[in-house]
This record gives C-alpha cells, sequence and structure tokens, in this order.
C-alpha cells in the first residue's frame, strides 16, 4: 500500500497564512534593501566634513514633519480598519482613510520634490542630493506600491466573506506599516541635520 | 486534486503552473546559458595557453575581447547558472514533491518568476550585441570599471548611449533575477511552511528542503543591499549621479561592501541545496540512515548566520583597515568548523554502510572529494589574511574558487540529476555514457584546475590578459603548466557534450523504468508514478516515518517509504 485515500479537505489548515509569510519575507528583503541604503548614506555622511554642503537650501523640515503625522495616521486608521474587522466588523470608512491619507502624503512628498526641483538641486548637484533623491523617491515608490495594494484589497472586499477580507487586511496592511514604519528612520536621518 | 492532462508544446513549455514543468523550464534556459558561458571559458583558456594564435570558432582575442569574455563568463556562471540551477531548479522540482503536496503556494507567482528570469537573460544576451560590445569591468562589476565606456565626468554621453550599454543591461538583468529568485525563494517557503503532507513535520522533512529553504531565506537576508547598490550604480551610469566616484565625495569601495555583503552569503546559498542533494544520495545509497540529522541541521543555521559576517575577506586587498582584516580572518576560518562537521556527518553515513557505487553516488562521493580537499581546506589559507595578501591576486585564487565551486555547483548538480532523471522523464539514462561523462570530468576537471594552484604559488597574476608580455611568466614551466590546463578544460568542455547526448536522447528515446523506486528510496518523490502526473499525487500521502529510516531491523524490505505504515 503506496498512499491512504484521503480528499482535499482533509488537508491541515495553516495557522499563519501564506500570503501573510510572503509579504514578511518581502519586508525583509525591503529591510535589507533600505539597510544598504541607509549605511551608504550614513558612511558617506561620515566622510564629509558639511553634511548637507554648503550652499544648498536646506529641506522643508516643518512640512515634512506635517506630512510625517499624516502618514502616520493613515497607519492607525489602517490599523482599526484590521482591528474592526477582527472582531467581525466590516467598517470600510477605515480603509478609505488610510487610501485617502496615504495619496495626501504622497501628493504633499511629490510636490515638495517639484518645489525642490524648481530651487536648481539636482541629482547631480553633489552626494547629499543624490542620496535625497534615491532614498525619498524609493520610499515613495514603495508608497505608491502600498498604496495600489490597498486599493487592490479595497476593491476586492466586496465579494469576500469577513475571514477572508481580515486575512487580506492583515497582509496588506502589514505591508503598508512597514511603509509607514521606515519614514521616521528615513526623516530623522535625512531632515533632521 | 487535478487530473494529468496532456498539453501543447507553448503551453508546456511557456505558460505551465506546473512546479515540475517551470523547474524544466528553467533548466533549459540555464542549460543555455552555460552554452555560452563555456564557450567563453574556452576561448579566453585557448588564449592564455596560446597567446597571440587565433581560436578555432572565434579568431585572434585582444585584450578587450579577453576582458569581455572572463566577465561574462564569470557573471554567466556565478548568476545564472549556479543560482538559477540550484535555487530555481532544484526548489521548484523538489520542494513540492519532496514534501507530498501537489503544487506551489502561489503557482502563478511561480510562472511570474520564470518568465522575470527570461527578461533577465534576454537582457543578458542582448548586452553582447550592443555597440560598445559586452561588460568588461570583470564580474564584481568594481566601480569606476563598471560605470561603462563613458566614465564619470563625461557629458558629451548622450542618456541613450548610457542606457544602450551593456553595463546597464547587465545590472538590470541582475535585478531581474534577483526578482525572480525572490518570488520563487518567497514560494519555497510558504509552500514548506503550509503546505507538508499530513505526518511530514519539520523535522521529518528531507534534508534537501530544509536546505533550499535556508539558502532561500539567506539570500534574502543578504540580497537587499546588494539590489541597492546595483540601483545606485545604474543611476550612476544613466543619471550622473556620484555615488562611487570619489571626486564627488562618493566611495568605490563602498560598492566592494554592498556587492561582496551578498557575493560571500551567495557562495552558501549555492553551496547548501548542493549539500542537500548530497545527504540524499549519499544516504540512499549508503543503506543506512543519515549521520546526524539535526547535527547537520545546527551546523547549517551556524553557518548561515556567520556567513554573513566574512565578506570582507573578499576584500583585504582592496584597502580596508588591516584590524577589520583581522577580525573578518578570524570568521572566516571559524565558517570551516560547522561545514567540516557536515561533510564528517556524510563521511560517517558511508562509514559501514552498504555502499551502491552507481551514478548518482559517484557525483557525490567525487563532490565530497574535491571540495574538501582541494576547495575547502584551501579556503583555510585564503581565509587567513596573511597569507591572502600574497596570493589574491593570483591563480591560486581562481583555482580556489573553481574546487569549491566546481565540486558543488556542477557535481552537485549532476548528482542529482542523475539521481531524478528516471523520476522527472520515466526514462533512464544510459548508465556507458554516464560512467564515461563522470571519469573524464574528474580527471579533466583536475587537470584543469590543480595547475592553476602551481602557476599561483609561483606568482601568476590573474585578470592578465596576455601573458607573453610578462617575461617572468613565460619561463618553463609555466607555459606547460597553462597548456594542461587549457588542454584539461577543452576536453572537460567537450565532455558535458556527451552529457547533453545522453540528456536529450534518453529523455526522448531512453529505456522506459520498470519501477518507480529504482533506488529503493524512502522519500515521497519516489512513490508516485514516474514522471508524475499534474498535481504529483493520486492522492495526498500520509507520512509517519523520517526520510532516512534504511535498514530498519525485523522489516521485510531495507528500506521504509515515509508513506508506509
Amino acid at each position: 500500500m503506496n498512499s491512504i485515500s484521503t480528499s482535499i479537505t482533509e488537508t491541515q489548515k495553516p495557522p499563519v497564512s501564506g500570503s501573510l509569510i510572503a509579504v514578511i519575507m518581502v519586508i525583509i528583503v525591503e529591510m535589507m534593501f533600505f539597510g544598504g541604503l541607509v549605511s551608504a548614506y550614513i558612511l558617506a555622511e561620515a566622510g564629509q566634513i558639511e553634511w548637507p554642503p554648503a550652499g544648498q537650501p536646506r529641506l522643508p523640515f516643518w512640512l515634512t514633519f506635517g506630512n510625517m503625522i499624516i502618514l502616520l495616521l493613515s497607519a492607525y486608521t489602517m490599523w482599526l480598519y484590521i482591528h474592526r474587522l477582527k472582531k467581525e466588523i466590516v467598517a470600510p470608512i477605515y480603509l478609505k482613510l488610510s487610501v485617502f491619507l496615504g495619496s495626501l502624503f504622497f501628493l504633499i512628498q511629490g510636490y515638495e520634490w517639484a518645489r525642490i526641483l524648481l530651487f536648481g538641486i539636482q541629482t547631480q548637484a553633489s552626494l547629499f542630493t543624490s542620496f535625497f533623491y534615491t532614498i525619498i523617491g524609493l520610499h515613495g515608490f514603495h508608497v505608491l506600491v502600498g498604496l495600489i495594494i490597498l486599493l487592490y484589497i479595497w476593491r476586492k472586499m466586496s465579494t469576500q466573506k469577513v475571514e477572508n477580507q481580515y486575512n487580506y487586511a492583515v497582509s496588506a496592511g502589514t505591508f503598508w506599516f512597514f511603509v509607514v514604519a521606515l519614514w521616521p528612520i528615513l526623516y530623522s536621518l535625512i531632515y533632521l541635520n | 486534486m487535478n487530473t494529468h492532462q496532456k498539453h501543447g508544446f507553448w503551453h508546456r513549455y511557456f505558460f505551465s503552473l506546473d512546479h515540475k514543468d517551470i523547474g524544466f523550464q528553467y533548466m533549459l534556459t540555464i542549460f543555455f546559458m552555460v552554452a555560452i558561458g563555456g564557450f567563453f571559458a574556452y576561448v579566453f583558456r585557448m588564449h592564455l595557453a596560446f597567446p597571440d594564435m587565433e581560436v578555432p570558432l572565434f579568431g585572434l582575442v585582444t585584450n578587450t575581447d579577453y576582458n569581455m569574455l572572463i566577465t561574462n563568463h564569470g557573471l554567466i556562471m556565478m548568476m545564472w547558472l549556479a543560482l538559477g540551477m540550484l535555487l530555481a531548479v532544484a526548489g521548484n522540482y523538489l520542494i513540492p514533491i519532496l514534501i507530498g503536496t501537489d503544487d506551489m503556494a502561489f503557482p502563478k507567482l511561480n510562472k511570474l518568476s520564470y518568465w522575470f528570469f527570461l527578461i533577465s537573460v534576454i537582457l543578458m544576451v542582448t548586452s553582447f550585441f550592443l555597440p560598445k560590445g559586452g561588460v568588461r569591468g570583470g564580474w564584481t562589476m568594481y566601480p569606476p570599471l563598471s560605470v561603462g565606456d563613458f566614465g564619470y565626468n563625461t557629458p558629451y554621453a548622450t542618456f541613450s548611449d548610457r542606457f544602450f550599454s551593456s553595463n546597464s543591461f547587465v545590472l538590470l538583468a541582475i535585478v531581474f533575477e534577483f526578482t525572480a529568485l525572490l518570488m520563487g525563494g518567497v514560494n519555497f517557503f510558504v509552500t514548506t511552511l503550509n503546505k507538508r503532507a499530513k505526518g511530514m513535520t519539520l523535522m521529518k522533512m528531507p534534508l534537501v528542503v530544509w536546505m533550499i529553504n535556508i539558502a532561500s531565506v539567506l539570500f534574502m537576508f543578504s540580497v537587499g543591499p546588494l539590489v541597492a547598490g546595483t540601483f545606485m550604480l545604474l543611476l550612476d551610469i544613466n543619471v550622473g549621479t556620484g555615488f562611487y566616484d570619489p571626486y564627488r565625495g562618493g566611495d568605490p569601495l563602498l560598492w566592494e561592501h554592498l556587492f561582496w555583503f551578498f557575493g560571500h552569503p551567495e557562495v552558501y546559498v549555492i553551496l547548501l541545496p548542493p549539500l542537500g542533494i548530497l545527504a540524499e544520495v549519499i544516504s540512499v545509497n549508503s543503506r543506512k540512515p543519515l549521520f546526524g540529522y539535526k547535527f547537520i541541521l545546527t551546523m547549517t543555521l551556524i553557518a548561515a548566520v556567520l556567513s554573513m559576517m566574512v565578506w570582507a575577506h573578499h576584500q583585504f586587498v582592496s584597502g580596508i583597515d588591516p584590524r577589520a582584516a583581522t577580525v573578518f580572518s578570524i570568521f572566516t576560518i571559524i565558517i570551516s568548523f560547522p561545514f567540516a562537521g557536515i561533510i564528517l556527518a556524510y563521511i560517517a553515513t558511508m562509514w559501514y554502510g552498504k555502499l551502491r557505487f552507481n551514478l548518482p553516488m559517484k557525483w557525490a562521493v567525487g563532490s565530497v572529494v574535491l571540495f574538501t580537499l582541494l576547495g575547502g581546506f584551501t579556503g583555510l589559507h585564503l581565509g587567513a589574511s596573511v597569507f591572502d595578501i600574497y596570493a589574491h591576486d593570483t591563480s591560486f585564487v581562481v583555482a580556489h574558487f573553481h574546487y569549491t565551486l566546481f565540486p558543488t555547483v556542477i557535481f552537485g548538480s549532476f548528482a542529482g540529476i542523475y539521481y531524478w532523471f528516471n523520476k522527472f522523464s520515466g526514462r533512464e539514462l544510459n548508465k556507458t555514457l554516464g560512467n564515461l561523462h563522470f571519469w573524464l570530468t574528474f580527471i579533466f576537471f583536475n587537470g584543469f584546475a590543480f595547475p592553476l594552484f602551481l602557476l599561483g604559488l609561483a606568482g601568476q597574476q590573474r585578470r592578465v590578459a596576455n601573458y607573453s608580455q610578462i617575461e617572468f611568466l613565460m619561463q618553463d614551466p609555466l607555459p606547460l603548466y597553462r597548456q594542461i590546463a587549457t588542454i584539461s578544460a577543452v576536453i572537460l568542455i567537450l565532455t558535458q557534450f556527451i552529457f547533453l547526448f545522453n540528456f536529450i536522447w534518453s529523455l526522448l528515446k531512453g529505456k522506459k523504468v520498470s519501477t518507480d523506486n529504482p533506488w529503493e528510496a524512502n522519500t515521497l518523490e519516489w512513490q508516485t508514478s514516474s514522471p508524475p502526473p499534474h498535481g504529483n499525487f493520486k492522492t495526498y500521502p500520509i507520512v509517519y516515518h523520517g526520510p532516512y529510516e534504511y535498514n530498519i531491523p525485523d522489516r521485510d524490505t531495507d528500506f521504509t517509504p515515509q508513506n508506509e505504515k
């Protein structure tokens, strides 16, 4: 006898959903990716006498600080959304709020970027601006990806059972939390000089 | 569970969701890349041994050609053959079937990963045909060499000049390939955690599944900084930033750190899956339980952690702080302990076993012998910075490198292919041709790599295009050694055509297998039909035994299939 007849329903239900594990693995890669960038930035900063270099406009400290609060709020509403779903209460308003606040952050950051570009600070201007555009741009790209994921689950929600909604929201939310948690670190490194 | 369906050519080789088909797609693509890398090796070895002579099938090798050939040989063999063969092919084919499930956790992601891999291959091959030819900066891509033909501070080069250069294309190819392998790695890990057959606890998994997963996780922990570095290098080439330009405050050493932070764990990413394959092959063919399953696993985890702390031993001559060199020397020498432990466990498995020297076992033992005696042992020498500073830029390093990677990547892959060929094709490989392939490869690999040790100790620098211009390297017997190495390398490459012929011929016309379990093995893949149907098993197996329970007393057979009560 080689194997025993089983039906497909008898396979075990995993304790942690596959998509959440996948998201956690992606976050590990991303952490190492940004770790590489940030350590390069810190090393470059350590090698300079004046940082950011003389003769270049300072970055908008308070505007970005306010923007950071907006991003943190969007993580809080996402957390509320997941928390409600866990108790089987569907409250899509929190998801919508997260998407709105996230988009607001993205737009303000983009506006600020355009303004800095108009000042004539380009990528080639100095090592500092190279790092600024690379790191902030990559974070912006991640915010965009996070927003697309949130929009995707927003669309998916109406057709799903509450339990599935919860799994989706946890996986997407974990990635969003990561994107949000990254920002204060990058902010304190690049803007607080 | 899905029923077996016959699919057309396009469906099977481009759109299949079956993990076995995707593994096979990867394998064919990699064979194609290896053909290119092998041809390049042939050309520049001929050029080194017989300088200033026309190489058949290529013509006269200029210094520029030489740089291009050796750079792309290294890139193709490291990035596409080694990583692809041992993570993508082994992981895709083996993991679902060895843990007793029907497919990967995310089959569509798996297909996407192959497509990304295909894009990377296309980008890589396209790079040879771009206006200025293939990349020529060495496979480690150190800037400023890798910033390309325009270099820093050349404002006249337009964006399209810079973008349509081989450097941009190869860096993009690397990013695409790593994305593909990351998707694969996520899939392997989730599949292993969530889709194991009933009763298949983590400690009952075959070691190769463990090894591929540890390798995938190690890959994920190490690849981020290299992708970041690659991104910065791409910006340096295309946008005009100066991350690696010392003139503007950048630092070329930064690339070396980011590269080797990935580059050193990478060799363990490459090494672990073959070690897993060896565990399967050696245990089956010794008819004994694997010696120290948990011991091997612990040693592997220790080695995986340590491998993140040894990267700067590649940079002892690159101007790092000598105090840092001492630290990295110590870690490098410490990391040999876990691997010595694993190899000793394999030898202990063979000890007093009923050895069967069939083809997979020959490759496995050949791998252990060469990897231990010459690869690992010379690694201890090179790990000590005092010796490395003398030997680093000589052929000694080339020989060490080939003695570590060839026995693991090539011998390990062949052990796997010869072992699982029956399963995945339902046919048998020709044994005579297989034996010929093994012995010729074994002899001529040594004939190729061993003289490089002697040449290196005699002071022959690597990365020199034409030795005829350096007087002391043309004294007897050094040219003779180079010629021995070259002729052996050429025979080694020709030998692989025996395998290719055997592989294709057996795949199409070989003898059909008479039994589903020719090696009398325990693991689950042998308990289904050969080749397995789409969905692998007729019914989900239930696992009662560990993978290595051979020669258990009071049984009729000397093996105990995992799913037998």
